[in-house]
């Protein structure tokens, strides 16, 4: 059953990533820009999911990302991801995230993330999904993060300002260490 | 006319001296045969981690190691509540194994929950099938995770987030790689190079069983 699902939703996620446009998911307000927002497809049950943005401050003045909220999800947390000595870590950012003056911050895999948690429903392909986010000087700024597909292998090239892009950008990155 | 006695010497004793610099080079060229180019991923030889574990999968079957003989075989830890990394690694892997070509489905990827009492085995079987259908969930029953987790030298560490006893699982990011006869050859970091891994992969798979 949940083997056709699987293989049901990436036929379908396969061919909405093909219409899918890279859109500029941001709304400008008060200075602070939201770019290229996305999300993955869930499966079913799968309880939480990554956000990732690229948030521009065009202000002259620093700002703080100190809250995020959705409708799809019961919480969404800003999260850190490290990893030490081959342990992978995730940390929520108690104190937000510093947005500097005439900067951007970009929010990626095995970085800082959005977490969704307690999705209301799984994410699909195609879709998008709805974030408020609260700045300490620009206060409330919705964006709407596409959902990718999981597992379309354009995945990667689908979003050509994506930053964070793990097919096309690691080819600089060792593995030799442990 | 002929040559000086010590003449002959020299010229025997040059024409030796030649010969040796020949044998020599023959020798460089022929017993030291190329040695086959280094892996990309971190080599390693004579590690028995997780050599007779047997962890249920998401239909309930104990699979064992030796179970995926004939196969590449990749070990890896996770949780379906990890947002970030597991799906990016998962993503990655599938990539990887893509990469491979002709031989991909000798190369099968496994991941063990760190979480099994949150990752019961639908959410577990649906999150790694979503990624790729031949990904294999495992999941260890909570009392036996200590000992799976010391099979293979990790580290899971439960860490308390939020305020409502919610929580994230520490987890070793190290992925194991077995050739096909189940012994354990490399170990890779999830930040892998997804074209050189699938060229260590490819490499292994074409390796006898």
């Amino acid at each position: 059953m949940s083997f056709r699902l699987a293989f049901t939703s990436l036929a379908l996620v396969t061919a909405s990533a093909l219409v899918l446009a890279p859109t500029a998911a941001g709304q400008p307000a008060a200075g602070i820009s939201i770019e290229n927002a996305w999300t993955r497809a869930t499966a079913p049950g799968q309880a939480v999911a990554g956000g990732f943005m690229t948030v521009v401050n065009a202000t002259a003045a620093e700002d703080r990302l100190m809250r995020a909220s959705s409708p799809a999800a019961k919480e969404v947390q800003i999260h850190n991801t490290t990893m030490d000595d081959g342990v992978m870590r995730m940390r929520p950012m108690a104190d937000g995230v510093a947005i500097p003056a005439g900067g951007r911050v970009e929010f990626k895999p095995r970085a800082l993330h959005l977490m969704f948690m307690g999705l209301q429903a799984p994410l699909a392909a195609g879709t998008t999904v709805p974030v408020t986010l609260e700045f300490a000087r620009a206060g409330k700024v919705s964006a709407t993060f596409r959902v990718d597909a999981v597992a379309a292998p354009a995945a990667a090239p689908a979003a050509p300002a994506k930053p964070a892009a793990p097919a096309t950008h690691d080819h600089h990155s060792m593995n030799h260490e442990q | 006319m002929m040559r000086s006695p010590s003449h002959r010497v020299a010229a025997v004793r040059s024409a030796a001296l030649m010969l040796a610099a020949s044998a020599l080079a023959a020798l460089a060229l022929t017993a030291c045969a190329p040695p086959p180019p280094p892996f990309n991923a971190t080599e390693v030889k004579g590690i028995d981690y997780g050599r007779g574990l047997g962890i249920a999968d998401t239909e309930g079957r104990i699979r064992r190691l030796e179970d995926f003989k004939g196969e590449v075989t990749l070990v890896f830890f996770g949780f379906t509540r990890c947002p970030d990394v597991c799906p990016t690694t998962l993503l990655r892997l599938r990539q990887a194994r893509t990469a491979v070509g002709p031989d991909a489905d000798k190369v099968r990827v496994l991941l063990v929950s760190v979480d099994p009492e949150r990752d019961t085995p639908a959410v577990l079987g649906a999150y790694v099938k979503n990624f790729d259908p031949s990904f294999v969930g495992l999941r260890p029953e909570p009392a036996d995770l200590p000992k799976v987790i010391k099979a293979f030298h990790a580290i899971a560490e439960k860490v308390p987030v939020g305020d409502a006893g919610d929580y994230t699982v520490d987890h070793s990011g190290t992925i194991y790689v077995y050739d096909r006869r189940n012994r354990m050859r490399l170990i890779a970091r999830p930040d892998f190079d997804i074209t050189k891994f699938a060229d260590d992969l490819r490499r292994l798979a074409q390796e006898k069983s």
